[in-house]
């Protein structure tokens, strides 16, 4: 063999090497990347491409309808820490044209001139895109994105807490099903017939940050908060009642111990049937354990004295530092509208009413069964979307080092936990970086 | 005479391009950083805005902040814990496995490898280890009648928790007081034994002057260690309280830099409580390397 061929079947190799590791479907959605002239627009979230064929697909299908106009390439960044690369790449003038952000970070984002003021742009685009007109999603489900009028985000996935149960451990207990306007005095009897120490089996679970407490808050009429955000509440009766609701939990040893839960996925422990009763968003679905298909049902949250539950909110938010913004928008829109076909729940009203044709993997028969749809429906219309503060991270501090902790471990009354939390509220309101 | 002295002139031009990679390396990865970081540390700086100099603010806020004195307090207790604890067990260890008995060399590579686990993987071990309901050390104590402490869910267990983790991972300081021991002269130990030493005068007299500047090593070196406590609390952190453990009894120094700068994105306070961080480091070796006069025996030469 002579030098020349010898190199040129290690050339060969070598781009065989490479034209296996880079194959991939996602590498496939990007292909048309090589089209002249065409922008490529860059769309980061925590979804795994790869492992998502849905997605691909759903990106490949606008990218299609779209070709010679532009083309969206994901990219992907690992769950843990996302926020913190976020920011990091936001930082280094690298991060996508659009991205996934959790929610609570888009006031913060916004405030360092990182993300797009959309308004100009939904102005325009609301007659082509029910996904531009504010006035069609959820009001909680906007609660995030919108700083003084201006919208720096929109939600993609908006999803109630909903009350999953074992119907099979409600059944042997002798116990009616939950139905809807049940409240929290009905579900602690329940919880306790429920409950069978000998089997180590328990009506309800709670650990420190979820089920989130302001749930319990609002149920009674309570707020963390007064209106204008400037003074804690968690001494008012609505909200004692609402952290007293926690203490009696753990009182009536209706929920595991913290020992028992540390460092379990504790949705695992209904889904086992350890556990008759867990209050979880309504995406969680909890069809199957592992590949078992599980027999669960959903209830509405119980009331105290209103009907109120908690949400999870994911948005999407464009970078203020793209070339070309009215285009970006438009990628951008594409992809909260076809998100509204595919995530549960969405946040748009008009693709919420049909919840029913959404397919749901898991589910059986791939769709919501149609006995849960109005309950998340319902649940919708009472979510409430948790107030967005400067510094997160320091409010949630206070919320597990004051209220979760103590009470769940037993250590400090439900009066003497909100004394404490009401003082350290008060400070971070004052100062949220201290 | 000019070829003279021009070749010594062109041997160092190729000395320093030869050395020119880590310098190269020490100016961008370690002295730029540094400087930067002095910098940074007297501004205001969120990455996404430009900074601000504040001047001294940032180390002035350290005395208002009581996370910052809490972080001090709990790295505190456990370098005064940790280290003492790991350098005993780890002599204790190395004594041991200085005998001439069978198999040795298998004993040796059993103790030893704990300390080749990532800490990743030991903390995620010892969450189960110290778990206090599943728990296989809880576990034992339940069987011999002992109470069963919640470990890392109770402010005052879970500094001993990562105590007691540690033990488990001192095989480095082991083998370093193993060779240690080794280097020991033979003849004193004779010479000991004919002056009527027992075992106890022999340690004391022979073996732990031999081996002071081992432990001197090992001690600055676990008081850095201690003070740079990181993986173990934040792997930990994360499954607690709010990233540091029970009301926030597992915030160790190194963790609080850590989440002003990345969580808070604070990075002005974060640079300025890593300069804090490395003046204590330096006073507390000082301290120590001062004291080495009193207690190092370098083979008849003074320390100093």
């Amino acid at each position: 063999m002579s030098k020349k061929t010898r190199l040129l079947s290690f050339a060969a190799v070598l781009s065989s090497l490479s034209l296996l590791a880079g194959y991939s479907p996602v590498a496939a959605a990007a292909k048309p990347a090589a089209a002249k002239n065409v922008p490529v627009i860059t769309f980061g979230s925590w979804v795994p491409w790869s492992t998502h064929p849905g997605h691909v697909k759903l990106l490949n299908e606008i990218n299609r309808e779209n070709r010679g106009k532009f083309i969206i390439k994901p990219v992907y960044t690992p769950p843990s820490g996302y926020d913190q690369k976020l920011l990091t790449e936001l930082a280094a003038g690298d991060a996508p044209d659009f991205f996934y952000v959790d929610y609570g970070f888009v006031s913060s984002f916004a405030a360092n001139h990182t993300l797009l003021d959309l308004n100009p742009f939904l102005q325009q685009l609301k007659k082509q895109y029910l996904a531009a007109n504010p006035q069609n999603y959820y009001p909680a489900s906007l609660a995030g994105d919108s700083i003084g009028g201006q919208y720096y985000g929109l939600p993609f996935i908006d999803q109630p807490y909903v009350m999953y149960y074992n119907p099979q451990l409600f059944k042997a207990a002798h116990l009616p099903m939950p139905t809807a306007n049940w409240t929290w005095a009905q579900f602690l009897r329940d919880a306790k017939a429920l409950t069978v120490p000998a089997k180590h089996q328990f009506g309800y679970l709670q650990a420190s940050g979820w089920p989130p407490l302001e749930t319990y808050i609002w149920s009674y009429g309570g707020h963390m908060f007064n209106s204008k955000g400037t003074q804690a509440e968690l001494t008012s009766p609505a909200d004692l009642k609402g952290i007293e609701l926690m203490q009696t939990m753990v009182r009536d040893k209706i929920i595991p111990s913290q020992a028992q839960i540390e460092n379990l996925n504790i949705e695992d422990l209904f889904r086992q049937g350890k556990v008759a009763m867990f209050l979880g968003g309504a995406n969680d679905g909890n069809y199957t354990y592992g590949n078992h298909p599980i027999n669960t049902s959903i209830a509405p949250i119980p009331r105290g004295t209103q009907q109120v539950t908690g949400d999870y909110v994911a948005e999407i938010a464009v970078n203020a530092k793209v070339a070309n913004p009215k285009l970006v928008v438009q990628a951008y829109l594409d992809i909260l509208t076809a998100y509204a076909h595919t995530h549960v729940v969405p946040p748009i009203r008009q693709f919420a009413q049909k919840l029913q044709s959404i397919y749901v993997n898991s589910a059986p028969g791939g769709h919501i069964p149609a006995v849960r749809i109005p309950i998340i429906l319902d649940s919708m219309k009472f979510a409430r979307s948790l107030r967005p503060m400067q510094n997160m991270t320091n409010y949630y501090n206070i919320e597990t080092n004051d209220l979760y902790d103590p009470i769940l471990l037993g250590t400090s009354s439900a009066k003497a936990a909100a004394q404490k939390a009401e003082i350290d509220m008060n400070n971070y309101l004052k100062n949220p970086n201290g | 005479m000019q070829k003279v002295i021009r070749r010594p002139r062109r041997e160092t031009t190729m000395g320093y391009l030869f050395i020119s990679p880590w310098i190269i390396g020490f100016i961008v990865f370690v002295a730029g950083p540094l400087i930067a970081s002095l910098i940074i540390s007297m501004t205001n700086y969120n990455l996404l805005s430009p900074p601000q100099f504040i001047g001294l603010q940032n180390y002035a806020q350290m005395f208002a902040d009581s996370n910052f004195w809490l972080s001090l307090q709990v790295t505190f207790y456990y370098a005064l814990l940790a280290v003492p604890v790991d350098l005993i067990v780890a002599l204790v260890l190395a004594i041991m496995l200085n005998q001439n008995v069978r198999f040795m060399p298998l004993f040796r590579t059993i103790f030893y490898l704990p300390a080749l686990l990532p800490p990743v993987a030991i903390s995620m071990l010892w969450i189960w280890i110290l778990n206090p309901a599943y728990g296989i050390l809880n576990t034992f104590l339940r069987t011999i009648g002992l109470p069963q402490p919640q470990w890392f869910l109770t402010p005052q267990t879970t500094v001993p928790g990562y105590v007691i983790m540690s033990v488990w991972g001192l095989g480095t300081w082991m083998v370093i007081f193993l060779a240690g021991l080794q280097n020991v002269p033979a003849e004193l130990y004779e010479a000991a034994v004919l002056d009527g030493s027992g075992v106890w005068a022999k340690f004391w007299h022979v073996t732990l002057p031999m081996i002071s500047p081992v432990l001197f090593f090992n001690l600055v070196m676990g008081i850095v260690g201690a003070f740079s406590f990181f993986t173990q609390a934040f792997v930990i952190g994360q499954g607690t309280g709010t990233g540091a453990g029970v009301s926030n009894s597992g915030l160790f120094y190194s963790l609080y830099l850590y989440q002003k700068a990345f969580s808070e994105l604070q990075m002005g306070y974060a640079s300025a409580l890593g300069w804090a961080l490395f003046l204590i480091v330096m006073l507390l070796s000082l301290l120590v390397f001062r004291s080495s006069a009193l207690w190092v025996y370098y083979g008849g030469e003074s320390s100093s």
